[in-house]
């Protein structure tokens, strides 16, 4: 668990000494009384302080993303702790505890923290205020990277982002990562979620044979990255599927909507998102594929007998992209505190997060206001899962990339 | 099902009057109140603190309280925007052209009480034609795919035109920039990040709130620095007015119904909304008028338009919301997310079995926006007293509310220095005569119509153009928009060319035949060359791109080097008068070194407080930029001063405690 060798926690202090010389440079500035060089101190300070903005930006961009070869330093003994009933010494946790949302207010993120944060206290000791901060941005990699680099390293901010970042490093094409994987510390995650590609009732097609057989089914998708977007095309690679993806769709929203005014005949998406449900109701669609084994079947009578990928014999190395692209389905809404937490305060953290997940009231509150249904995984689960994806060979990885269209 | 539809609507209006229901709507209407007057905050950062709350709730109150509070919010932002030139809302920025000179001139009640009754107009107008159309609109709004969808986004763009009577190159310059600056950010098809220079803060595109606030509030506060003047910049006129206001608005009954339905069809349009109908209807209320040099001077028209289709507009966009999960705006994504929680599931059920819950919705959207105007009708005379402050005392609080707002929207210190830059630009544009309006509208409409053009390229190649829908909606465009504006713009230069003044709005102060070279380089020469460079780095940015993520940058980049290059060699060779938007006044009687002088101290003040925020947090910054502020640049009495800081540190810590805005702790203290 030594950290301090990597070389992003040296990177706040410098940034504090980089801020504290400019802000000198200001407090100094009210002082002076002829009005005149009031007016060119200010703006010398001015000048101070956009040289400290250019180098904050800094580590954000130039910051090689961290390598993935060297091996996970695995973190398994403070579970032995954790499984304690009774965790003994005291621990000093902040008192204020920050969960920071990688999403705008609104989404299935923000409404299972939002639960999250109601329960959270009465499990941790000492009872600290817990609130809820969203900081959106590029598809929460924003979120991450401040977790990772530049948020306080006292556990005071636990965050929650896409897990698909983590895909997204493995691939290693994406702009922007400043983080890695096995070097966050997992507390938990809140929901497992399973793909599923629909086809609508107006369109001709009414299996994936006939995808298969070479007939184009045009599906309609967020992002490249989305569910959307990246499983139709996962399909065409393991599969030899026809699907034809229409990116850009704005929310899921607006992808459906391009569904019921037919301008796509097909949707892929989860199998328990409310508006799949809504339309399996009305008869609109069909489930045609599913990425879990098993139909499930206790969500919606219309999933039953649909096949699922893994009935097509998929090859070993096609086990494996499968398995990498629907992590970040099973791992959803994901707890993480950054890379320096001291081990003690990030035990602590992990059993208060399995003991509300335990909690009934808890249970029964997330059912009714979390924003799907609770499917949860411990952090060391998550960590399991991490190491699977950024293990993967590299020609692989880049089949994925290929296959997904992602441009280098 | 007309019966059914009659009953369940007059059951609807019975049922928002049950206990508690309408309780929730009246703390709604507070909430709403409070928030929309706070400059840049407006519903989104109610409906964040208040969403967590509503799942406790039933659900009838907890739609209620939601709905309440984004309509009255909407109201109480254009008052704001009216009273202080500061958009209280970045939806209501277009009721800064007109209402607020109506204020400075000392009409401010005449300009609320028609804005409100206005908006009274068009909420209902709006809820009715929801009503009457929900037997056909949910086969309307599906006959339209994103081909429809892109046409529509692009009539929007030709209202730029419209926007920038008086300086049509300028304007078409400021819109150009405007569209450019709303592709910044990931774009939606191949996922690169385009002029985002690093920053992921970039990855989601500029905010409108931090530009708004920075090209509209930034340059009224630096006017009330210069000036050191009060708003209103005549005593002897009657602050009240509130019933010449109402008789405004019955005069231009048509006008405000038909801005109340451009409002309601912007709005049920996915994607779109307020931010895009507040300027359509402004021009629409601009050509329609047969006297268009009132404009941005204080034509009431201006104040009354955009009001109506501001507030049609909450109706409209609750349509797609509601009819197929898609929200057009942030306030309606939070109303969606309650929704889910409360198991409704938007889809044809809320226009059928649901109706009575939708047909409540429509209620609550009424309802509460006669109450709020019945409540606030007798107050706006002394709501109208506001303008009479002191700037001294109003600057240092508008500033700290403008920075909140900028800061508030998504939560990011950078933004603060977007409204700085913003600011910077609004400041130039404003001294010079250039048109603010169309690069506002460029930056709502441009991101959106590239993301329809693509999903309709994609689905159907250039097969797209060939839709019947679509050839409809080219018809339109071409008959009713270019082929008038064509027209115009032609006959403008042919008289230009013939040296007429026509274009001319403020008396521009050369009109000697031919000056000398020096006198042509000015200021306007360093914007028209800003243009030209911006233009040719982001073409040149883009080359390397893949053509899905070059295609707009090009189509926009393009045309703005060449149209600014015109404008910049027609300067220099002196062809036609120099153009001054009508929309924008230089207004100062200062002496020229004391105005630099003050501007420069303005600047300086401005750029320093948001340092100071950034370095030691709202908490500690905005109160020590008061105190500068009081102390050093207006030399306030010492009373006065105190309690500028005392309200300004107070103000902070409501937001703070109160609307659980989180501000960070600063650079230095963090």
């Amino acid at each position: 668990m030594l950290k301090d060798a990597s070389g992003l926690g040296n990177q706040p202090v410098d940034l504090k000494n980089k801020a504290s010389a400019a802000a000198h440079g200001y407090m100094e500035a009210p002082v002076m009384r002829q009005r005149s060089h009031n007016l060119l101190v200010l703006c010398v300070v001015l000048g101070m302080v956009a040289g400290a903005c250019a180098t904050e930006s800094v580590p954000d961009t130039t910051e090689p993303a961290p390598t993935v070869t060297q091996p996970a330093a695995d973190t398994t003994e403070p579970a032995a702790d954790t499984t304690q009933p009774t965790a003994p010494e005291p621990v000093a946790l902040p008192d204020e505890i920050t969960l920071l949302v990688g999403f705008a207010p609104g989404g299935a993120f923000d409404l299972a923290t939002q639960v999250v944060a109601r329960h959270l206290p009465g499990h941790l000791p000492g009872e600290p205020n817990v609130i809820v901060e969203h900081r959106p941005g590029a598809g929460t990699m924003l979120a991450a990277n401040a977790t990772f680099n530049t948020e306080p390293q006292d556990g005071s901010v636990i965050a929650t982002f896409f897990f698909s970042l983590i895909v997204e490093q493995a691939i290693g094409r994406a702009e922007g990562v400043a983080f890695d994987g096995r070097e966050f510390q997992w507390l938990a995650s809140m929901r497992t979620t399973e793909a599923v590609c629909f086809v609508a009732e107006h369109s001709a097609i009414d299996s994936i044979e006939d995808i298969m057989n070479g007939e184009e089914l045009v599906v309609s998708a967020t992002g490249p990255m989305s569910v959307s977007g990246a499983h139709p095309r996962l399909l065409n690679h393991v599969l030899g599927t026809n699907f034809r993806v229409v990116l850009g769709y704005e929310g899921l929203g607006g992808a459906f909507l391009a569904l019921e005014g037919e301008e796509v005949d097909g949707i892929c998406t989860t199998t328990d998102t409310a508006l799949s449900l809504a339309r399996l109701d009305q008869g609109v669609m069909s489930p045609i594929i599913l990425f879990g084994e098993e139909p499930p079947v206790d969500i919606h009578p219309a999933y039953e007998g649909t096949p699922s990928i893994w009935d097509f014999g998929p090859t070993d190395s096609d086990i494996r992209l499968i398995d990498l692209l629907t992590a970040a389905d099973r791992i959803y809404v994901p707890y993480a505190v950054g890379p320096d937490v001291p081990s003690d305060v990030v035990a602590v953290l992990r059993a208060s997060f399995e003991s509300m997940l335990m909690d009934p009231a808890f249970v029964a509150d997330f059912e009714e206001a979390g924003g799907g249904q609770l499917g949860p995984s411990t952090g060391e689960e998550i960590e399991e899962v991490v190491d699977m994806i950024l293990s993967t060979p590299q020609e692989l990885l880049a089949q994925l990339g290929d296959a997904l269209g992602i441009e280098e | 099902m007309t019966g059914d539809l009659f009953s369940t609507f007059v059951e609807g209006f019975f049922g928002v009057f049950t206990w508690p229901v309408i309780g929730f709507m009246l703390l709604g209407i507070l909430v709403g109140a409070v928030v929309g007057l706070l400059p840049g905050i407006g519903a989104v950062v109610a409906l964040t603190v208040l969403l967590p709350f509503t799942f406790l709730l039933e659900p009838s109150a907890a739609f209620t309280l939601l709905i309440a509070t984004t309509t009255v919010s909407a109201n109480a932002s254009d008052i704001t925007s009216i009273l202080f030139g500061v958009p209280g809302d970045p939806a209501s920025s277009a009721l800064i052209l007109d209402g607020y000179p109506m204020a400075r001139r000392g009409e401010a009640g005449r300009a609320l009480s028609a804005n409100l009754f206005a908006s009274l107009i068009g909420a209902a107008v709006g809820a009715f034609a929801i009503v009457a159309a929900i037997p056909v609109v949910r086969p309307l709004v599906l006959s339209f795919g994103s081909p429809e969808f892109f046409l529509a986004t692009v009539i929007g763009i030709t209202f730029i035109s419209l926007l920038s009577s008086g300086a049509r190159t300028k304007g078409l310059i400021a819109g150009l920039v405007g569209l450019l600056i709303s592709l910044v950010g990931v774009d939606p098809h191949s996922s690169i990040p385009r002029y985002t220079f690093g920053r992921l803060e970039l990855w989601d595109g500029i905010g409108l709130a931090p530009v708004a606030l920075g090209l509209f509030a930034i340059p009224e506060l630096f006017h009330l620095i210069v000036t050191r003047a009060s708003i209103a910049q005549t005593t002897d006129t009657k602050l009240g007015g509130t019933r010449t206001g109402i008789a405004d608005v019955i005069r231009h009954r048509w006008l405000v119904i038909r801005c109340s339905l451009i409002g309601t069809f912007v709005g049920i349009l996915p994607g779109l909304g307020a931010p895009v109908s507040q300027w359509m209807a402004y021009g629409h209320a601009v050509q329609s008028s047969p006297n268009k040099d009132r404009f941005g001077k204080g034509a009431v028209e201006g104040a009354l338009g955009p009001g109506a289709a501001n507030n049609s507009g909450l109706g409209g966009s609750l349509i797609p919301t509601i009819g197929f999960g898609v929200p057009g705006s942030l306030p309606m994504a939070l109303l969606l997310a309650a929704f889910l929680v409360h198991g409704i599931v938007p889809g044809p059920s809320m226009l059928t079995t649901n109706l009575d819950l939708t047909m409540s919705f429509v209620w609550v959207i009424v309802i509460s926006n006669v109450i709020f105007v019945v409540a606030a009708l007798p107050f706006l005379g002394v709501i109208a007293q506001v303008t009479r402050v002191p700037g001294s005392l109003l600057v240092p609080i508008m500033t700290t509310l403008v920075f909140i707002g900028a800061f508030a929207y998504r939560g990011r210190m950078l933004d603060l220095g977007l409204t700085l830059v913003a600011g910077l630009l609004g400041v130039a544009m404003t001294r010079l005569g250039w048109p603010r309006p169309p690069l506002v509208l460029g930056m709502v409409l441009g991101g959106i119509s590239e993301r329809y053009l693509f999903t309709s390229y994609s689905r159907y190649e250039f097969g797209f153009l060939l839709r019947p829908m679509v050839l409809v909606l080219i018809g339109v465009l071409l008959v009713v928009f270019l082929l008038p504006g064509i027209l115009r713009l032609y006959r403008g230069w042919r008289t230009q060319s013939h040296g007429s003044d026509q274009f001319r709005m403020n008396g521009s102060e050369d009109d000697e035949p031919t000056p000398a070279l020096a006198s042509r380089i000015d200021l306007n020469l360093a914007l028209g060359l800003l243009a030209i460079s911006g233009g040719t780095l982001a073409v040149l940015r883009a080359a390397d791109w893949p053509i899905t993520a070059r295609l707009m940058p090009w189509a926009v980049g393009f045309p703005l080097v060449a149209i600014s290059t015109l404008y910049v060699v027609r300067k220099l060779l002196r062809r036609g008068a120099e153009e001054v938007s009508r929309f924008e006044m230089a207004l100062t009687e200062l002496d020229r070194r004391t105005l630099w002088l003050r501007s420069a101290i303005a600047a300086c003040w401005l750029v320093g407080a948001a340092a100071a925020i950034w370095i030691i947090g709202f908490h500690w910054g905005a109160p020590l930029a008061t105190a500068v502020y009081v102390a050093h640049l207006a030399r306030t009495r010492p009373a006065a001063a105190i309690l500028s800081v005392l309200t300004v540190t107070l103000f902070v810590w409501m937001i703070h405690t109160q609307l659980g805005v989180r501000f960070p702790s600063g650079v230095l203290i963090g």
